[in-house]
């Protein structure tokens, strides 16, 4: 066997605490008995995690009976804590990281990590993550955070969870902080308000779940890049000014009154379960034309909204469902996606040949209608083409009847993807095929996505479609299929098909049956056809 | 920017202004063997190619970058791993360094002290009874590993 000649060992140190700060913290302590080297590098690694894998939530779980083992447990876990923070400030060692997840029950429990904390401001920690996770729902018996952490000149992360942040009235000081996130902590508008005006150099806010909260006003912040406010109970108003501000997510659900106006250098949009209306997001769009990407959803107050922008990359509308008009005059528009009802009207002025418009049908919609024609033709302008949540393939048949009076909808899609929920018979795959084919007469590729249940398990498979095309030899003729269209059909022009992954090869049965009527159907029906391939799926 | 050692050897050189055919420039390179060179090289030039063709997909980068890495973790031996974390240490190229550190930290993972003794090649110099003193201490920690 070749003799393995230890080299890791002589790494300088520094690598050595970083490969170690991605292992859980109970085999860093473990890794001090290799040898002394290792346990001085591990007594010494600026990264301390502990987290749920050092604190098991098994031995806190409501359910667990607190025998003497688990109290033995308990103490021992606590004990390491406090003598590692210990040496730490002895030898004057600073912590660069700093996680805490554990549950607070009694009043013991909080005065011990209020002094682990005292021990970790002092070590002038950067990342401070603190979760004090905990089965109640009352903010108000939430562990109060200490002052000192914010007054720490030290920390550029802090991140707290489950933690009360509202009787606090003296100074904030956090003056390297740049990333702060609060995750369901209890406050109040007065505290968040000074909490952020004392971070001069902040950059990213992230504010979630959080009680307390009734009007969120940041101004005059000239380093944050990112805003992201979601969930928060009780929240009416949002008013950020922040000029270099470059995200902003707001996801409240009772807010009716927002102002992001003076955020004139914003690029990224995301608008959720708001109460506002058409005049106040109209207005936004316009005073803020640097936006790149806009998603709005689930604001059920909108009826008709106006988006015109030359900066708008991609769009994103879903389940607004109010809608009933939206007029888009985006020359740059890439990306589109649409989740919704089918009685909107699309009205586009100017808009490119996108690369992805998404299309995800509601199941309480009618069935297909010149309505709904109309919604997926304008939806259509672009080189792929996703049709998502479609519940069978009876709801992806064009009725003939219309399609007699209608011209293809998609017919400039090069690529499209269709995923259906439920699996499908022959005859069904066959019907479905034919109606894509009609929606998109030059299509190069076409994927169908299906989910199936096999022995108890639900997979999803994909069958792809390639074509290729050639010039037909024109006879002047006008055929009747491609009357409307611009270019003839690939009645006129395919001339080869190659299809993979058709199905499970369990299905020995089907899959047989898909061959044969797939191969007769388009050798029937594309004129100049020569190659037809079936791949079906190899094991 | 890759290999930031190298391009500071060539801001230092411009800044001297002392030949142009930099094309031509040896760069010395004392701390790092040819073989981990070769590998970082490699690595770089396919990370490179990978950010190129997904030019907007960042999910698409991690995701192909995912799958080189996996796939060149297979060839490479443990004894290696330790020369391209220096290498990469030295030359400063931090997505290679971080990807090998973590090569290294995902490999012992969970597993026992006397894997990663063997791993590493790694051999005790403790005094008699040091070494099980110390794991009476921290005998909680040794709970739930993993079977080699």
């Amino acid at each position: 066997m070749e003799v393995v000649v230890d080299k890791i060992s002589e790494l300088p140190e520094p690598l050595l605490h970083y490969i170690l700060s991605f292992l859980p913290i109970k085999q860093v302590v473990q890794s001090s008995t290799l040898s002394k080297r290792w346990n001085h590098v591990c007594s010494t690694i600026p990264v301390l995690e502990f987290d749920k894998s050092f604190f098991e939530s098994k031995l806190w779980c409501q359910d667990t009976k607190e025998t003497c083992e688990i109290q033995r447990k308990k103490v021992e876990l606590y004990h390491f804590v406090e003598q590692n923070l210990l040496s730490r400030r002895r030898q004057g060692l600073s912590i660069k990281k700093f996680t805490l997840a554990v549950c607070l029950s009694t009043p013991k429990s909080v005065s011990r990590v209020n002094r682990w904390i005292e021990y970790v401001v002092k070590s002038d920690v950067e990342e401070l993550n603190l979760d004090f996770q905990t089965f109640k729902w009352k903010w108000k018996s939430y562990y109060p955070l200490p002052q000192n952490i914010l007054l720490a000149k030290s920390i550029t992360v802090l991140r707290l969870k489950a933690c009360r942040l509202d009787s606090y009235f003296g100074d904030i000081n956090l003056s390297s902080l740049k990333i702060l996130s609060l995750y369901n902590v209890g406050t109040n508008d007065q505290i968040i308000q000074n909490l952020v005006a004392g971070c001069p150099v902040i950059e990213d806010i992230g504010i979630e779940n959080c009680c307390g909260l009734k009007c969120i006003q940041f101004s005059g912040l000239p380093k944050v890049k990112s805003i992201e406010l979601k969930s928060n109970k009780g929240v009416e108003t949002v008013e950020l000014e922040a000029s270099n501000i470059y995200h902003v997510h707001i996801q409240q659900f009772e807010a009716s009154k927002i102002n992001l106006v003076p955020c004139k250098n914003l690029k990224l949009l995301m608008l959720g379960k708001l109460h506002i209306t058409d005049s106040c997001f109209n207005y936004h769009i316009s005073q803020l034309p640097l936006i790149e990407y806009l998603s709005v959803y689930w604001c059920d107050k909108l009826e008709s909204i106006k988006i015109s922008s030359h900066r708008l990359k991609t769009l994103h509308i879903l389940k607004c469902d109010k809608l009933v008009e939206v007029e888009i005059n985006t020359p740059k528009l890439c990306k589109l996606s649409y989740l919704g009802g089918n009685t909107i009207s699309f009205s586009v002025t100017a808009l490119a040949y996108l690369s992805k418009a998404t299309y995800q049908m509601l199941h309480s919609d009618a069935p297909w209608n010149v309505k709904k024609m109309e919604l997926l033709a304008n939806l259509s302008n672009s080189k792929l083409l996703e049709l998502l949540n479609i519940n069978s393939t009876k709801d992806m048949v064009i009725p003939k009847e219309l399609r007699d009076i209608v011209s293809s909808p998609s017919y400039r899609v090069k690529q499209l993807k269709v995923e259906i929920s439920k699996s499908f018979t022959t005859h069904e795959f066959i019907e479905l095929v034919d109606s894509l084919l009609w929606i998109s007469p030059r299509l190069e590729l076409l994927l169908i996505t299906y989910g199936e249940w096999i022995d108890k398990n639900w997979y999803r498979e994909t069958i792809s479609f390639k074509f290729s095309y050639e010039k037909p030899i024109l006879t002047g003729e006008n055929y009747s299929c491609c009357k409307f269209l611009p270019d003839p059909c690939w009645r006129q022009c395919l001339k080869s098909v190659t299809i993979e992954n058709c199905r499970e090869p369990a299905n020995v049965e089907t899959v047989k049956a898909d061959k044969e009527i797939l191969e007769k159907y388009f050798y029937e029906n594309a004129k100049i056809l020569e190659s037809f391939q079936f791949n079906p799926k190899v094991e | 920017m890759k290999f930031c050692a190298v391009k500071q050897y060539f801001d230092d050189e411009n800044n001297n202004n002392i030949t142009s055919g930099a094309s031509t420039t040896m760069i010395p390179l004392p701390n790092v063997e040819s073989h981990p060179l070769a590998i970082l090289i490699t690595y770089c030039k396919k990370h490179l190619k990978i950010k190129a063709n997904n030019a907007d997909n960042k999910k698409e980068t991690e995701k192909e970058m995912e799958q080189y890495e996996q796939e060149l973790l297979k060839k490479v031996m443990p004894q290696e791993l330790t020369e391209l974390i220096l290498a990469a240490n030295y030359l400063n190229f931090k997505e290679a360094l971080d990807f090998f550190c973590r090569a290294v930290a995902s490999a012992i993972q969970n597993k026992s002290i006397e894997f990663v003794r063997k791993f590493f090649g790694l051999e005790s110099d403790f005094e008699l009874g040091e070494e099980e003193k110390l794991r009476e201490e921290f005998a909680w920690s040794f709970e739930g590993v993993d079977e080699d």
